[in-house]
């Protein structure tokens, strides 16, 4: 006798299609929930501090009298109704003006694209290089967990993980800079050519990458060793693979969806990691312009980098979520 | 006809905790010919799934195996793994009892149907490249054959889903065709019939019947299901605590079973009446002396408790109880 194997689902393939443009909807409207909230706060906290607003908006360092401040104030329209405000506040997000920046003496926009670029430069390269490593080892460690240099390894990989990455990267900076002189112990002021940019790079990559690694790593393997396990790895054998090649076509796929996951909220975690490391290795970027502006209470580029951040590590969490949907059928219906 | 599969005296045991030891098989012999279908059926626990995993070599490292197992006129306990990589997928195929959970749920179903295609067809590839785009259109074809074979009317609709988009039953069907990608010489089915219903245990009977018929597959079958067995099977190895206690043919073991358990078997079943066999059985890790089955047998005579009977042949049948004479 025969049968429709996908008697199942044709007589649900409407349901299934309008259940997928549901879920992206569902998705779609989440993060734009999330995106009005970010916006709203970065409206409402300068407005809720204690103190003139103006204050707030301009800087508390900044020293001006009372007659430019009443200019300011209507300047900045913040003698209108709040509803007045919030409106404005929106068409200059879409103008990308994200107000200026006393201290500085620039708009905010143009401070924030001049730095953002060494961070996320910085940012992207460790993430990479640390989850290439830490997967990679990490699943090797979790085949064979009861090798000598597997134990090794993850004993290595531990520690990097419980210390905070500021901290190595002074332990690095004094060793490595100071010491042995090998590599600058200051960011890059010069023209950055290429080689400039990997000799000052160098270190504070290295160390985010390793720090980032070990968390790779500990997760990797954990879950290779979990997976290994599973019925379809010793069906794999039964199929005429062996060691290794289970490990690469079979056990890994499944071994890494958690990754995925914590990329994105690496991503974020490198974010406010790399302020620190950058402030240790004077790094142009988004960490020492964050730590300048809090020294100074330069509020208009706080804000600025408070929203930058906040939408970064929006979109790293929308594409896992994506990636997510495309590396495991299990979360995705068929269409 | 020529014997394709010999085991003798296998012994498989593990260690368990507090360092018992767990002897899931002891002394186990049988034969399958080429062509034949040997059906192992016994409770659940009597280590029937420890004798396929153990011809397979797909036991946990920490298990021992002694014996001989030969197939071919090679003793496969004595091959590297790599060798017998080679003949796993291949001349020797494996259908575990979970089919949801064997197959690999991040990968569709036509890359798992198409594997052992890959897996050892590599050699070939290198000699003859200039065909690969040709072998990867033959190697497709072959899948949507082997769904069709499975009864499946829109192969090349399958192909594209995954295993948790499909029913157990589903499943089930498609771990086959995997398993006989290549047309083992021997296909080992644990439990094939496990959680399908009624209707679906008949299709599996004609795709299995259908299966030796076509390629001439010789087949280890391991069931519980009496009355599927009885359809299939040339001949049936009865089990019990890890040794065989009586092998006959379908008729001769249906129509008049000798030992004290096969008989206590089939009046279990529905239609002969439905009576257990009272208690249960013994702990692989403290078997009892004598014959095993004596604590919970009703014809047990004073020698059954001392002495462990042997399984004794006579015209193709074997039994294994001191009152079988």
């Amino acid at each position: 006798m025969r049968y429709e194997a996908g008697a199942t689902f044709e007589g649900n393939t409407l349901k299934t299609v309008s259940g997928t443009m549901r879920e992206v909807v569902r998705k779609t409207l989440r993060y734009a929930t999330s995106f009005l909230l970010i916006i709203s706060l970065n409206f409402a906290l300068p407005r809720l501090m204690p103190g003139d607003p103006v204050k707030n908006l301009i800087g508390e360092d900044v020293y001006v009298s009372e007659a430019v401040m009443e200019e300011l104030r209507i300047e900045m329209g913040l003698n209108r109704p709040l509803y007045e405000q919030f409106t404005a506040y929106i068409g200059d997000l879409l103008r990308f003006n994200l107000g200026y920046s006393y201290h500085l003496h620039s708009p905010v926009a143009e401070v924030l694209r001049e730095r953002i670029g060494w961070t996320l430069l910085f940012v992207g390269v460790s993430i990479f290089l640390g989850a290439a490593l830490g997967t990679l080892l990490g699943a090797y460690a979790g085949w064979k967990p009861e090798t000598k240099a597997n134990r090794l390894i993850c004993y290595g990989f531990i520690a990097l993980s419980c210390t905070p990455p500021y901290f190595l990267a002074l332990i690095c900076l004094d060793i490595f800079a100071f010491e042995l002189g090998l590599f600058p112990f200051k960011g890059f002021y010069d023209v950055p050519t290429p080689g400039s940019v990997m000799y000052h790079m160098f270190l504070p990559v290295t160390v985010m990458a390793l720090f980032s690694a070990s968390r790779n790593f500990l997760i990797m393997r954990g879950s290779v060793i979990q997976e290994k396990g599973q019925l379809y790895a010793l069906y794999a054998r039964a199929k005429g693979l062996y060691d290794i090649s289970i490990l690469f076509r079979h056990v890994i796929k499944n071994a890494s969806l958690p990754i995925i996951t914590l990329l994105a909220l690496d991503f974020g975690f490198l974010f406010s990691g790399a302020l620190f490391t950058e402030i240790v290795f004077s790094l142009n970027g988004m960490g020492t312009l964050i730590y300048d502006a809090i020294i100074g209470k330069d509020y208009p580029v706080l804000q600025g980098s408070f929203l930058v951040i906040a939408l970064a590590v929006l979109l790293a969490n929308m594409l896992a979520d994506l990636l997510y949907a495309i590396a495991d059928p299990r979360v995705r219906r068929p269409t | 006809m020529n014997t394709l599969l010999e085991v003798k005296d296998l012994n498989v045991s593990f260690q368990g905790n507090e360092n018992e030891t767990v002897n899931a098989v002891s002394g186990l012999s049988f034969f399958i010919r080429e062509k034949e279908i040997l059906a192992l059926v016994g409770e659940t626990g009597c280590g029937k799934s420890a004798v396929a995993h153990a011809v397979v070599r797909l036991l946990p490292s920490e298990s021992r195996v002694m014996g001989t197992i030969k197939f071919g006129g090679k003793n496969l306990l004595e091959l590297s793994e790599k060798e017998m990589s080679g003949l796993r997928g291949k001349e020797i195929s494996i259908i575990f009892q979970n089919p949801s959970l064997a197959l690999n749920p991040v990968y569709s179903i036509e890359h798992q149907l198409a594997e052992p295609l890959r897996i050892h067809g590599q050699k070939m590839k290198k000699k003859v490249k200039k065909t690969e785009g040709k072998k990867e259109n033959n190697a497709l074809s072959k899948v949507v054959k082997a769904l069709e074979s499975m009864g499946f009317s829109n192969p090349h609709e399958c192909m594209r889903y995954y295993p948790s988009w499909c029913s157990g039953g589903m499943n089930q069907r498609f771990l086959i065709a995997a398993s006989n990608m290549l047309d083992p010489v021997l296909l080992i089915a644990d439990e094939p019939s496990k959680g399908l219903d009624r209707s679906r245990v008949a299709e599996l009977e004609n795709e299995l019947k259908g299966l030796k018929e076509r390629s001439g597959t010789s087949m280890l079958l391991i069931s519980h299901d009496l009355s599927f067995v009885r359809r299939l099977a040339d001949r049936i190895a009865v089990m019990y605590a890890g040794e065989i206690v009586e092998l006959a043919e379908p008729k001769q073991f249906f129509e008049k079973p000798f030992h004290p358990y096969a008989l206590g078997l089939l009046k279990s079943l529905p239609e002969n009446g439905f009576i257990p066999i009272p208690g249960s059985s013994p702990s692989l890790s403290s078997l009892p002396e004598g014959c095993r089955f004596h604590p919970r047998c009703s014809f047990k005579e004073k020698r059954c408790m001392q002495e462990h009977p042997e399984l004794k042949e006579s015209k193709g049948r074997a039994v294994r109880c001191f009152l079988w004479a």
